[in-house]
């Protein structure tokens, strides 16, 4: 019974430490519930966060899939200088401070970086400095560079051992540097996005969204709910219709150019004609140092006068009106002419009373031109016939264009424009003053002239892409079928041929390829007294002249050398056709395919295997007399002709490999169990042991040359 | 009641095993799948990594082989573009 009374009494007392004991757990729950609830949730919120999910941004292609721009990370360097242990520190710190110097090289000397690394580390110990936990080593450091920076002493301990600090961020990059820069466009955080990546912000940015995330190490965050899904969406690629290898072309010939002239700035752009597709947008100004940089968007967003390049519209609209021909006589007064008290003239002097409009548009007489237009389209109605032609060839439209920025253009017309319409707004319109276009609208009224008369939507964006798949693809888009008839528009066709055959554009005719365009030469200034009369030249056309595949402007500002359109901006508009045609011009190769014979020489013999040389030499019709039925040959020429003969090669006998690639040469010499060793490039031209001795020496060199 | 309890510990016992294991199996289960998805994590930035280095040396490689780079590298070497106009041997 007493046993039984004590173990009660053991019982219970047990049972009341528990119940102590869940009093004391319900207590701590009520005190850190209730009265440190605060503090508690407060940290317990450092380890869960709503995150914005951040996305990569999308990059910008070419047609090639080459990347206009991408975002790559780079990487800020600290270090935290009172981590490494006293011991590593000493030991490493030349070593350390050596392959800093080697690194970068233009930075800091090796003993610059010791000392700065000591003295600073001894000022935080001391508690004299603060900072020194983080202190700075390098920003944007490509991954290149860190890779390289890991392995250095010290820092290859890390962040524990070493106070290694990496901090990755992402950049905005263009690979090809300025190259479109300006078309391509910025994505800056502070200021307004441009060109495609501000036009296209919303694909390539991709959707952020909120998402509650929770720490499990110290800089590891994954989504609460669904733990197995980090993946951000990564947002749209964009492929646009730029071409590198074309704008690599205009981006140099424009750039050479513009030096050559000392231009204030200049710009090209080259267009598909069949589709409207942008392929090349080039803009260069000149910057303090005399460089060109891609700073302002001339093609797009510079309004001014077009100068000489709009009498093609003239002259479109005089054949439109029905009102004169192309043989038809026109005064030229020695190039100076008053119309209404306002006197205009020609820029260069022709010394003619007299021409047909024909020779007066190739050698671009202003007064030719002007008189024409004045006299067929004269009196209140003629006037609004000038501007109604104007309008229907789209000249009063913008492009519309993807991306921001484009100058709207500025045609006069006789009501709403009542106070600044002259008499002598006609004239002056008719060889492009008193009227405001980008080089792009101009460019877009000469693809079409190039397109017969049908005006394509100009475009730089070809699709968006998700991932490998297509979510939008653009398509060409025709504006107007027609903007003249197609009678008309062979002429002006054939006039703008002329340009180049024998008028303004005669010196940059070439016999190898055509094109076809106008010069013109615009004055900036003209209604100012300076001291140097300040020019714009340009050029605008198509090329092949027949069948044209691509429209190009180029618009030069201010050159310095010369000011004629035809030779400031002509020069620049051939070279660019010169590169394009060898590039994508097939039809005008010269085929030799079809000659019977092709005279045969050679400098050196030419030994091989007798299959290749069958297959080359009927490839390149060259007629051949074949002797000898062996593997191996040797190629002699004969009177013209090729002449082929036997290479006998026989066993244990050193062959005779001279005349052969490399290729050819080793298998032979290593069938038979040799060891080559070659020297030089090109074909072999001796051999360390002469054909036909004994193998006995295992090794032979070979000399090619 | 004493009794009771313990003969309804007894009777179920294999229950209780079975719960207590499932405990277990639970306990390692999770931390095995936060291993793996640290390790995930930490492959997938060596994946990015190894991507971004890609693009950056793949990057300085179109650039400098485009034909305005390759002029000036060239130019040291005495090589120059071809200015001949093409030739068409045969018919492929």
């Amino acid at each position: 019974m007493d046993n039984k009374n004590e173990l009660l009494v053991r019982v219970y007392f047990v049972l009341l430490m528990f119940v102590l004991f869940a009093f004391l757990i319900i207590g701590r729950v009520i005190k850190i519930t209730m009265v440190e609830g605060d503090k508690w949730r407060s940290k317990g919120a450092v380890n869960l966060k709503w995150m914005d999910n951040d996305v990569d941004r999308g990059d910008i292609l070419d047609v090639h899939g080459n990347m206009l721009a991408t975002s790559l990370p780079y990487f800020d360097i600290r270090m935290d200088l009172l981590v490494p242990s006293e011991s590593l520190f000493n030991k490493n710190v030349d070593s350390l401070a050596i392959c800093l110097a080697r690194l970068w090289p233009n930075r800091k000397s090796a003993k610059q970086w010791k000392s700065e690394l000591i003295s600073e580390r001894v000022a935080g110990k001391h508690g004299k400095k603060k900072g020194v936990s983080y202190h700075y080593i390098a920003n944007g450091v490509k991954h290149e560079e860190l890779d390289q920076l890991k392995k250095f002493p010290i820092f290859r301990r890390g962040r524990f051992g070493g106070g290694l600090i990496i901090e990755r961020k992402s950049q905005r990059e263009k690979p090809f540097r300025d190259i479109a820069s300006r078309t391509i466009g910025e994505d800056r955080m502070n200021a307004n996005k441009i060109g495609i990546e501000g036009s296209f912000d919303k694909f390539l940015r991709g959707k952020t969204n909120k998402q509650l995330m929770k720490r499990i190490k110290s800089n590891l965050w994954v989504p609460v709910d669904n733990p197995a899904e980090f993946d951000a969406q990564k947002g749209n690629d964009i492929v646009t219709t730029l071409d590198m290898h074309l704008q690599d072309i205009v981006q140099l010939a424009l750039s050479r150019g513009l030096q050559s002239q000392k231009a204030r700035a200049g710009t090209a752009i080259l267009m598909d004609v069949k589709t409207g597709a942008i392929k090349a947008v080039s803009n260069l100004s000149r910057t303090e140092s005399g460089n060109y940089n891609e700073t302002y968007n001339y093609a797009l967003g510079w309004l001014s006068e077009p100068g000489s390049t709009i009498k093609t519209a003239s002259m479109l609209a005089l054949l439109e009106g029905e009102c004169a021909s192309l043989n038809q006589k026109v005064q030229v007064n020695g190039g100076k002419i008053n119309f209404y008290g306002q006197w205009m003239h020609d820029s260069e002097n022709h010394y003619k009373d007299e021409m047909t409009l024909a020779e007066a548009f190739k050698l671009s007489s202003n007064v030719g031109i002007s008189n024409s237009v004045d006299k067929c389209f004269r009196g209140p109605d003629g006037v609004k016939k000038f501007i109604d032609y104007f309008h229907q060839f789209g000249l009063h439209e913008k492009t519309e264009i993807e991306i921001e920025g484009e100058g709207s253009p500025y045609i006069k017309n006789p009501i709403d424009n009542k106070k600044s319409f002259w008499k002598t707004t006609v004239p002056w319109m008719a060889h492009g003053y008193e009227m405001h276009l980008t080089p792009l609208q101009v460019l877009s009224f000469y693809n079409t002239i190039a397109n017969n008369g049908k005006k394509m939507k100009p475009y730089l964006v070809d699709k968006i892409l998700d991932g490998e798949e297509a979510v939008h693809q653009f398509k060409p888009k025709v504006i107007q079928e027609s903007i003249a008839s197609l009678e008309n528009i062979e002429k002006v066709q054939d006039l703008l041929e002329g340009v180049v055959l024998s008028g303004t554009g005669s010196r940059l005719k070439s016999d190898e390829f055509t094109f076809s365009g106008k010069t013109g030469t615009t004055r900036v200034d003209y209604d100012k007294d300076t001291e140097f009369k300040k020019y714009n030249a340009s050029f605008a056309g198509y090329f092949p002249a027949e069948d044209p595949t691509y429209s190009l402007i180029v618009v030069v500002y201010e050159p310095r050398v010369s000011f004629y359109g035809g030779q400031v901006a002509g020069p620049i508009f051939r070279n660019i056709v010169e590169k394009c045609h060898s590039l994508v011009m097939n039809d005008d190769i010269v085929d030799v395919s079809e000659r019977s014979t092709v005279s045969f020489d050679l400098d050196n013999k030419s030994s091989g295997n007798a299959g290749d040389y069958q297959e080359l030499l009927a490839f390149m019709n060259v007629d051949v007399e074949t002797y000898t039925k062996g593997k191996w040959v040797n190629l002699m020429p004969k009177d013209g002709q090729a002449k082929i003969d036997k290479n006998i090669i026989l066993k244990n006998k050193v062959a005779d490999v001279t005349g052969m690639g490399l290729r050819d040469a080793t298998y032979i010499l290593e069938s038979l169990g040799m060891k080559v060793i070659s020297h030089g490039v090109g074909k072999v031209h001796h051999q360390s042991i002469s054909p036909g001795t004994e193998i006995k020496v295992k090794e032979i060199e070979i000399f090619l040359e | 009641m004493r009794t009771k309890i313990s003969k309804w510990i007894y009777g179920n016992i294999g229950f209780i095993a079975f719960v207590s294991l499932l405990a277990v199996v639970y306990i390692f289960n999770a931390h095995k799948a936060e291993g793996k998805l640290r390790n995930i994590q930490k492959l997938k930035q060596e994946v990015s990594d190894a991507k971004h280095h890609y693009h950056e040396v793949k990057n300085e490689m179109m650039y400098k082989s485009t034909e305005s780079q390759l002029v000036e590298e060239l130019k040291t070497k005495e090589l120059k573009s071809n200015d001949d106009v093409p030739l068409v041997l045969g018919e492929g």
